[in-house]
């Protein structure tokens, strides 16, 4: 990759290089205007509106800047930490990581199972399953939210709280959402309800682009199909599994709308996006809000190498 | 595919269909209970412990949301059309800037467009969060904040890097072959873009709008920063805040879900095949 820049780069800014046969560089000088006509409308929205802020969030996260006090002034690493000292922040990166082992547990566990009863399924009803399997993913995560607060409602007349009553689990009505670990482990749920969707999909194209020969290679050398999923099934869906996990942890690091719905802004159960929502947007304390969103993104680029790692060392034999 | 399932036991017809009844009641389960008391009279809503079949259908709910003289008729109406206006808006934007830029990046070789289709994948990975001050500053400066057409190009710059990438996929699985003989023809490069091309490449076009629809269509964060009056905000924003105004009138509340709910569920049950292929290509960048 890296040499594939290197050598396109001083082609692209050098001055064009004397071609003994003119028609083609002027051809190529012609490529070259409508490939970046083309791309031009894209890259100019995505430089503005995604590069340029990325950059200014990263360089104001090194300034004292408050919307009281617009002179921003370096500050060095003051926003770091003052905000990874806060009681706020901490709170915030223990329950993004409550969230994290929930999310990542549930739609490993439920994408992997689901994507395997789909595996045996054909035809129209695959098709059906699919569906209804979908549904979740497209509906809005505030929505989702107020779906499921009904569930969760704290009175008798919470769908939960009357299922799990009437069969004897519990003795008296819970109020779900405001215990602190079980909070947060039903809030995960409801946002792997949203999230298992996408889990399945990729798992399930994982499963079907292994090749059927090697099953029926260990069957007649005499594996049976425990033996089968541990040696053949697992190993071969490591790069699917890779983004399962990733995409788990992004969504447990980035966590708001369900939060925001189910439970507000309570310091006990926002993540680290949440965090950064309440030091800019509530306390316009924008250098802290800046903090936040990189060590957030720091964090999940972190997690993102691990996995891949694990990924590709475990490929090489 | 019957071959290798021989490994399995007798067990396995009945784990088959208890798995199943669990995918379908955890899959449905909140959408159904959503629909139950959204058609349900306030009493029945009311009742506990809660009933789990519906104990009357009614249109109550939707009549306090949205009938005459109803308090909330304004704010949602005007919330639906700019759920609607926005992504929309944003579907037709991201198919319109990332269609020549996917087919630039799948077929014409030019100078830095490895390095420019790099930066746009690494952009993929930009969360919500790291941009939101910046590009807060950027619309109160330029007066865009509370305006639909400022949503859209926020919306839009977080829908596009994932648009390209869905369509640059898909056509470079097409073949050349057809492009070089309406070149042949002496079609130029926007005749081959718009009328080989582009009924070729329908099938991902789709992927990405349903993609980009969906997504914009249930965006929360970008909108309660950039579209929170009620001129511009969304149902995603709006809906939220009944859960305070009115926070015992569930009713009202299931009722104004079920409409947001509404145009996500017909686009997967009619176009699920295409929601799939942009699914996988999204997850798999």
């Amino acid at each position: 990759m890296r040499a594939d820049r290197a050598a396109l780069l001083p082609a692209a800014r050098g001055p064009a290089r004397p071609s003994p046969r003119p028609g083609r560089s002027a051809a190529r000088r012609r490529a070259n205007r409508l490939g970046l006509a083309l791309v031009a409308p894209a890259f100019a929205v995505i430089a503005v509106l995604v590069l340029y802020p990325t950059i200014s969030s990263v360089v104001g996260s090194f300034q004292r800047y408050e919307l009281t006090d617009p002179n921003r002034a370096f500050s060095g690493l003051r926003n770091y930490t003052a905000v990874l000292s806060d009681d706020t922040f901490q709170q915030a990166l223990l329950n993004t990581g409550g969230y994290f082992v929930v999310i990542t547990l549930a739609v490993l566990l439920m994408g992997l199972g689901t994507a395997l009863w789909l595996q045996s399924l054909k035809g129209a009803w695959r098709a059906i399953a699919l569906t209804v399997i979908v549904l979740p993913w497209s509906i809005p995560g505030t929505v989702a939210g107020v779906l499921w607060s009904f569930i969760l409602n704290p009175t008798g007349s919470g769908l939960l709280n009357s299922v799990l009553k009437s069969v004897g689990l519990i003795g008296s009505y819970q109020a779900w959402l405001n215990k602190p670990i079980a909070g947060i482990v039903v809030i995960g749920l409801t946002v792997a309800w949203s999230a298992v969707p996408l889990g399945v999909v990729v798992l399930l194209a994982g499963l079907e682009g292994i090749p059927r020969e090697i099953y029926e290679q260990s069957l007649v050398d005499g594996a049976d199909r425990l033996r089968q999923f541990g040696s053949i099934t697992l190993p071969l869906l490591r790069p699917a599994l890779a983004i399962v996990l990733l995409n788990g942890a992004v969504l447990a690091i980035g966590l708001f709308d369900q939060v925001y719905v189910l439970v507000g802004l309570d310091p006990d159960k926002i993540t680290i996006a949440g965090s950064m929502y309440l030091y800019a947007f509530r306390d316009f304390n924008f250098g802290f809000g800046f903090a936040a969103s990189v060590v957030a993104t720091a964090i999940t680029a972190a997690i993102s190498l691990v996995y891949l790692r694990l990924v590709y060392r475990e490929e090489e034999y | 595919m019957a071959t290798h399932r021989t490994g399995y036991g007798p067990l396995w017809g009945t784990v088959r269909i208890v798995v199943g009844i669990l995918v379908v009641v955890w899959s449905l389960a909140p959408i159904y209970w959503g629909a139950v008391i959204a058609f349900a009279s306030v009493a029945d809503i009311r009742r506990s412990p809660a009933a789990l079949l519906p104990q009357s259908i009614e249109l109550g709910n939707f009549g306090r949301l949205l009938g005459p003289g109803s308090a909330t008729q304004g704010v949602f109406l005007s919330a639906l059309g700019s759920s609607v206006i926005q992504a929309l808006g944003t579907t037709v934007l991201t198919l319109a800037v990332a269609l020549p830029a996917a087919y630039a990046f799948a077929r014409l070789r030019f100078a830095g467009s490895r390095l420019l289709l790099t930066v746009i994948t690494i952009t993929l990975a930009v969360p919500v969060y790291l941009v939101l001050i910046p590009l807060f500053q950027l619309a109160t400066a330029t007066g865009q904040i509370n305006t639909q057409q400022g949503v859209i190009l926020v919306l839009t710059s977080a829908a596009l890097p994932l648009a390209i990438w869905i369509l640059r996929s898909h056509i470079v699985t097409l073949p050349e072959d057809l492009e070089a003989a309406a070149r042949l023809d002496g079609a130029g490069t926007f005749r081959v873009l718009g009328s080989i091309i582009g009924p070729l490449v329908a099938p991902g076009l789709v992927a990405a709008a349903v993609v980009t629809f969906l997504a914009s269509w249930g965006a929360f964060l970008i909108p309660l920063v950039y579209a929170n009056s009620s001129g511009t905000e969304p149902l995603t924003v709006l809906i939220p805040t009944f859960a305070n105004k009115f926070s015992s009138d569930y009713g009202l509340q299931s009722a104004a879900g079920l409409v947001a709910v509404l145009p996500p569920v017909l686009l997967v049950v009619l176009l699920q095949k295409y929601l799939l292929s942009g699914l996988l290509k999204g997850a798999t960048k």
